[in-house]
């Protein structure tokens, strides 16, 4: 009798695990969803090195925050978490530096599942009322030229109902026969994606405030060439979902807004990226660090917290494309207080904000890397840092040699001299005439590289920088070794 | 030497020649059969998914009649060692079945098979060689047509492919199936945790768009957006 109670409940236990089993989803992040870009062989070009993406689903996004299985509506949103690139086949390189994207929502990595909010309207196409909606896509790379510049592109696309799949290059395409169950669902753009220019805060007034300085940021929208690419001539929501104005009919764009880091005084932050998201974690949640903060006026010891008496942070940000529709540099006073004895500086840069009617608990994207003003602000005296010589580099290959450097803010500076040293502890100055400021006193920065030949290095194995100023005035930088 | 092997050295060779023929792709008998070291990735997560997830084809003719015995072939009795298979008319589970089980549960050999394994049981198991030859008369599932995004994982249809399929890319599979383009894609699952992506999908008619190489005793996932079903296809093979 024991044995036999023995076996039944052996066997209930069973059936209790296989079906504990049988509910287990078959994948984890979302059943299913892919994303395809090159159906008429287009990718993404002249995007820059490094590129960066996020992927996420319309108005839905919490980019700062990563989950491990979100298959509900919770507080990491829905997006692409610590998938980003091209390490994580996000995005694959041609070779030539043109990146397509092809990814799925089941893979490990995004932390939220597209199914979790469908459309409203029922399927023209289907007749399905459960149809998941709009992807947005932004990809972000750091210009080859100007390494401080982002180059941006920013797609959105609704579910191709008769695919069952996103198809990056209907973004742009235009109707072919108005019906997004037949002919415009095959609409694709051809030709690749061109990436272009965030633009970056320059610095063109500083003035003294109480506590602090005011400067007088220009973002120059002439320097606004990314592209904003929708579905919205072949969509099947497009009665629903493209109200925005004719530029960006899915309302994308918020505008540019203004970040800062607290860095070395002596070099230009390496990180561009706005956010260092990590990978989705195997329980719970994650938060994604900021490499860049969004910079508030009342932020009063800059450290991005709202601490001590600070008063509710009003984030700086420049409205759209070009605030007055004037193609002139938007222009926007910011206070910046001292921090007083601070021997760091205050670097700022630009991201795209994105995303404009978000639905709660979604928040607004920024663009994953950003352009930064390389003049460094002295966190001390909340005034841009100048006439100094910051991201000295020297080289040395097959002969030839190499001097590199960026100044900051240039309001006195004539020149420059190379000084190279040997190791006797010897000095020699290596070039013959006094190498001329690009911008001298126009209070902007500029970059610098000299080449030099190992002969006329003359037994040197690193070098300063001598900044000549305008009143004769010198002062060495480095150094940095050949 | 030839005098001194056994019968059992003498099938083991022919085997492991058949095997190297088959993966040269030449064109030989066509019940030929064949062994494979299957490889499993353990220790599946569900945080991890579709890390792990081993979405296998058994052969068409196997000692693999029911669950059970494809437990005993990779050598476990692990209740974290589960054979799965999918019914895509309903999304659920058609088979899934831990291998403490011993009842017998029927395996469709023509359905993809996924193992998990999350048994910490010694030795982990991370392989089992597999037999079998191909049955002629045996055709695919029946493939669903009218997949939709929102309702999967129903009509994700994961088909077993023959262990000396003629297919040898993603877009083969479509034209075997007569899928052109806009009318469904392919999935492969590479459970390998270190690989990205781990699902890679090619939609049928653009062969540009990852049309990623078929892995031997690896099952696909079809999905067919279109409306109509693909009955009783026979794949083909060598």
């Amino acid at each position: 009798m024991q044995v036999r109670r023995i076996k039944v409940i052996g066997v209930a236990l069973a059936m209790v695990a296989a079906g504990l089993i049988g509910t287990t989803p078959s994948f984890a992040n979302c059943a299913a969803g892919d994303v395809f870009q090159g159906f008429a062989g287009g990718a993404f070009a002249n995007c820059g090195t490094n590129p960066q993406t996020f992927g996420w689903q319309h108005q839905r996004a919490v980019q700062r925050i990563v989950c491990a299985n979100c298959t509900t509506n919770g507080i990491a949103g829905v997006d692409s978490g610590g998938q980003s690139g091209l390490a994580d086949a996000i995005i694959s390189d041609d070779g030539t530096g043109r990146y397509t994207a092809n990814y799925s929502w089941g893979n490990f990595g995004p932390d939220g599942c597209i199914l979790i909010a469908s459309e409203p309207t029922v399927s023209a196409c289907t007749g399905t009322a459960t149809t998941p909606g709009v992807n947005n896509f932004v990809i972000a790379g750091q210009d080859t030229t100007f390494p401080n510049l982002a180059r941006a592109a920013v797609l959105s696309v609704d579910l191709n109902e008769p695919f069952q799949f996103w198809v990056l290059d209907q973004a742009g395409a235009a109707s072919v026969d108005g019906d997004p169950c037949v002919g415009d669902a095959s609409s694709f753009i051809v030709g690749d994606v061109e990436c272009g220019v965030i633009p970056y805060p320059a610095i063109a007034l500083s003035a003294g405030a109480p506590g602090g300085s005011t400067l007088t940021f220009h973002v120059d929208p002439l320097a606004d060439t990314f592209p904003i690419l929708t579905d919205c001539e072949v969509a099947h929501d497009k009665a629903t979902n493209c109200l925005g104005p004719a530029d960006d009919k899915r309302n994308l764009l918020v505008g540019r807004q203004l970040l800062f880091r607290r860095d070395s005084c002596t070099a230009t932050p390496a990180d561009r990226r706005s956010y260092n998201i990590p990978p989705s974690p195997t329980s719970g949640t994650l938060n994604a660090t900021r490499v860049w903060t969004p910079y508030a006026p009342q932020d009063l010891n800059l450290n991005g917290v709202q601490d001590g008496a600070e008063v509710a942070f009003v984030p700086v940000t420049f409205a759209g494309r070009d605030e007055l529709s004037d193609t002139l540099p938007d222009s926007k006073d910011v206070f910046v207080p001292f921090q007083s004895g601070a021997s760091d500086c205050v670097y700022f840069a630009i991201a795209l904000q994105l995303d404009v009617n978000v639905i709660a608990p979604g928040e607004r994207v920024l663009s994953p890397l950003v352009s930064i003003n390389p003049i460094p602000v002295s966190a001390d005296q909340a005034t841009p840092v100048s006439d100094r010589v910051v991201n000295l580099v020297a080289s040395k290959s097959a002969g030839k040699a190499s001097v590199s450097w960026d100044t900051t803010a240039e309001f006195a500076t004539s020149g420059f001299n190379l000084i190279g040293t040997k190791k006797n502890g010897g000095s020699v100055q290596l070039n013959s005439t006094l190498i001329a400021a690009k911008k001298g006193t126009t209070g902007e920065g500029a970059s610098y590289t000299v080449s030099l030949s190992s002969g006329s290095l003359k037994g040197s194995t690193a070098v300063y920088v001598e900044v000549v100023k305008t009143n004769g005035a010198k002062e060495r930088f480095g150094p940095a070794s050949f | 030497m030839a005098r001194n092997m056994n019968w059992k050295s003498w099938v083991i060779l022919g085997c492991a020649v058949t095997i190297l023929l088959t993966s040269g792709g030449l064109v030989l008998a066509s019940n030929m059969g064949f062994k494979i070291n299957k490889q499993i990735y353990p220790s599946w997560l569900l945080s991890g998914v579709p890390k792990r997830d081993n979405w296998i084809s058994i052969p068409y003719n196997s000692p693999y009649a029911d669950a059970k015995k494809l437990c005993t072939a990779f050598g476990t009795t692990a209740a974290g060692f589960t054979i799965f298979q999918l019914n895509p008319a309903t999304g659920t589970q058609l088979v899934n079945y831990p291998c403490s089980l011993s009842t017998v549960v029927a395996l469709d050999a023509a359905r993809g098979i996924r193992i998990r394994n999350t048994s910490t049981v010694v030795p982990i198991i991370t392989n089992g060689v597999l037999v079998g030859s191909s049955n002629e008369a045996t055709s695919l599932p029946t493939i669903l047509g009218g997949f939709l995004v929102a309702g999967a994982p129903k009509k994700d249809n994961w088909i077993s492919v023959p262990y000396h399929t003629t297919w040898i890319k993603a877009e083969d599979v479509c034209v075997s199936l007569g899928m052109g383009g806009g009318t469904g894609n392919i999935i492969r699952n590479n459970p390998d945790p270190v690989a990205t992506p781990n699902a890679i999908s090619h939609p049928c008619g653009n062969t540009t768009i990852n049309n990623f190489a078929l892995v031997i005793g690896e099952a696909l996932n079809v999905r067919k957006t279109t409306a109509g079903d693909i009955v009783g296809k026979l794949p083909p093979h060598f």
